[in-house]
């Protein structure tokens, strides 16, 4: 990775929406960095998409989410290798914004699967471990997996510049 | 030692000293020493100090392996490590086991017999050959626990006068006197005619002779079966290298010649503790020999192969418990089948505090158990003495001291336990660290000093949550405290890559 410095302004097409993204993946790093700083484990509060936080609401006669939330932990043996994860498709949608590209879920598994240095773990195994991790984040931040530059189909191929056509 | 050579003076007790050396130049009787002695003739002794000497001369055959005399001395330095022994076998090898304290044991106080313990037989030679004139005197003197009040309650419940004669005493009045002893409740004798060993030189003695890691003993209270007090010890040691390890090329050489096992098998089997058939189809299988061969008639390079193989071949995981047997101070050897205190270990769940058992087995791991019986009067199975008989109360004690021990242990294990599941969540942990600290360094666009920055701070939270895995067994403070926390007293834990001498064990200080 090149050593940048720490500025967005050399990137002046940015969108707002982009920006909006960035600092709120950002935020998250931000929370990892000050746990660390205090001597906590860091952790991610995801909002649960289960049966059990769902409610049907009167008013505006929708189903719609409540507000729980379930938290994942670094320093818990069975939710440590979840978490890498969603900080790790944090990290690589951070990338694809920055650079301005878009690319398929599958693209991003590509992306971010690796060998973890020292073992011989794989940091996903197959896609399907990737894509609900996928869905968290885009849970977490309140964003659409577009605004991630993320899109779910396959065809077209894979990682075009963002522009705006006519 | 001095060797007599013109065959004067055999079987004679000779004293010691200027005496001694008279009486051997009165009677002619010419010897010659074994050791270098620089002037022949005057052979200046020095006289010692205090000790006494016994010599016997008896014919045997000399046997090594289990049973031998070998074997023999190595337990008692374990049950009695105020000794020191110098032992130097008919092949002239020397071998010393010196003592691990100066603190001799208790002087068990001389009692009287207590009236539950008394035969039939017994009671009416008693009255014969008593002092005392009346019925009263006779059962006050020659008990213990009876006084005057207790002798009136007997006396009345047989039927017989206190004032009575003892010697008058016919077969049926000490039948019934003998019935109401028994009936007649009489508390329990004192406990310090017996000299137990005590946990804490339990602990050096175990440690001293036996390899292991972990020590605990535990004694027993002082209990009374039909009238004779007993106490019951126990000790355990766990973790050493098993009995095939330890042996030398020499001494396999010699044990092989020696014996007279009619297979190489059955050789592994009687002559060392602890090895199953499984393990020595193990050593045999590393060795590449048969099972069947003649073990007289092995060749040089084969000793030698089955040596490495011994070495090489870790038994513990098959290795069964060892069980030491002592009465009063004393090893038992043969028929341990036979003895209350196997069928107690035997009966024992040994599965709850730790060990592999199979139903009826002794359990499996390397362990070794020893257990005293210190009484008054051992129950003996046979005129033999080699097994102790199962008393109830004997039992019952037996099974307590050993659940005592094995709670420790217990204990230990579970302690050795998490120590490797706390190191394993930590190794865990600092996989995905790494990957994390690199993801947010990402994100923060973070140059490597930052990053690695981050890393640290991570792997130090890392390190507080699995603190449990930096529990090492070597800082003999900490462990001090701890020891004495989580394993209660009387329990030695020896870290195997300490210097000697360094062991921190929770021993009262008393």
């Amino acid at each position: 990775m090149a050593k940048k410095a720490k500025s967005t302004s050399d990137k002046p097409n940015r969108s707002t929406k982009d920006r909006k993204t960035l600092s709120s993946i950002r935020d998250l790093a931000d929370t990892v960095i000050q746990s660390a700083e205090r001597g906590r484990a860091p952790y991610v509060d995801i909002p649960s998409r289960s049966l059990s936080n769902v409610r049907f609401n009167q008013s505006k006669r929708i189903i719609e989410m409540g507000g729980g939330t379930n938290r994942r932990e670094l320093f818990n043996l069975a939710q440590a290798r979840s978490y890498m994860q969603t900080l790790l498709v944090a990290s690589g949608c951070k990338q694809l914004i920055d650079q301005g590209k878009t690319t398929s879920i599958r693209g991003l598994f590509y992306l971010l699967k690796h060998t973890i240095e020292g073992t011989s773990e794989e940091t996903f195994d197959t896609q399907d471990e990737c894509d609900p991790v996928i869905e968290d984040i885009e849970v977490s931040l309140d964003s659409m997996r577009e605004e991630l530059h993320l899109y779910a189909k396959n065809a077209g191929g894979d990682g075009w510049p963002d522009h705006t056509g006519r | 030692m001095p060797e007599i050579v013109n065959g004067k003076g055999d079987g004679e007790d000779i004293p010691a000293g200027e005496k001694g050396q008279k009486y051997i130049t009165d009677h002619g009787i010419e010897w010659v020493s074994q050791y270098p002695i620089p002037d022949q003739q005057s052979h200046s002794h020095h006289a010692v100090r205090s000790g006494t000497r016994v010599t016997i001369e008896l014919e045997g055959r000399y046997q090594r392996g289990r049973g031998s005399v070998d074997e023999y001395l190595e337990q008692t330095a374990i049950a009695n490590p105020h000794v020191t022994i110098h032992y130097v076998d008919p092949d002239g090898s020397e071998t010393t086991y010196s003592r691990s304290t100066t603190k001799l044991p208790p002087e068990p106080v001389e009692i009287k017999p207590h009236p539950y313990g008394i035969e039939l037989g017994q009671l009416v030679t008693m009255l014969k050959d008593t002092p005392g004139s009346s019925m009263a005197q006779f059962l006050t003197t020659s008990f213990s626990r009876v006084s005057s009040g207790v002798a009136q309650k007997i006396c009345e419940t047989a039927k017989i006068s206190t004032r009575g004669n003892p010697k008058k005493i016919g077969p049926q009045e000490a039948d019934s006197l003998y019935k109401a002893i028994q009936e007649t409740k009489i508390s329990a004798p004192a406990t310090d005619c017996i000299s137990p060993i005590g946990e804490s030189l339990i602990l050096k003695g175990l440690h001293h002779q036996l390899p292991g890691e972990f020590f605990c003993a535990a004694t027993r209270p002082p209990a009374v079966y039909r009238g004779n007090p007993f106490l019951i010890e126990v000790g355990l040691a766990y973790d050493g290298a098993s009995s095939t390890q330890k042996v030398t090329l020499d001494a396999l050489t010699d044990l092989l010649s020696e014996s007279d096992a009619r297979s190489l098998k059955q050789f592994l089997l009687t002559t060392f503790d602890g090895v199953g058939a499984t393990g020595a189809d193990k050593i045999l299988s590393q060795a590449r020999m048969g099972t069947r061969q003649s073990p007289s008639k092995l060749k040089k390079e084969e000793v030698d192969q089955l040596f490495a193989a011994m070495k090489n071949v870790n038994l513990s995981e098959n290795q069964s418990m060892q069980v030491l047997r002592y009465a009063n101070r004393v090893p038992l050897q043969f028929q341990p089948a036979a003895c209350a205190v196997t069928q107690s270990v035997t009966g024992t769940n040994w599965r709850a505090y730790g060990l592999a058992q199979s139903r009826g087995q002794l359990p499996v791991g390397p362990v070794t158990v020893m257990v005293h019986v210190a009484s008054v009067w051992v129950p003996f199975t046979s005129e033999s003495k080699e097994a102790i008989a199962s008393y109830p109360e004997i039992v019952k004690e037996l099974r307590l001291g050993l659940q005592a021990v094995g709670r420790k242990l217990a204990a230990y294990l579970n302690r050795r336990k998490r120590v490797r599941q706390e190191g394993e969540r930590r190794e865990i942990f600092l996989r995905y660290l790494g990957e994390v600290a690199h993801a947010v360094a990402t994100i923060k666009d973070y140059g490597d000093r930052p990053r690695r920055d981050l890393y640290g701070r991570l792997v130090d939270v890392a390190k507080r949550k699995t603190a449990v895995a930096d529990t090492q067994l070597n800082d003999e403070g900490k462990q001090r405290e701890n020891a004495v926390e989580e394993f209660g007293e009387n329990v030695l834990i020896v870290n195997p890559e300490e210097t000697p001498g360094e062991t921190a064990s929770s021993e009262p200080t008393a």
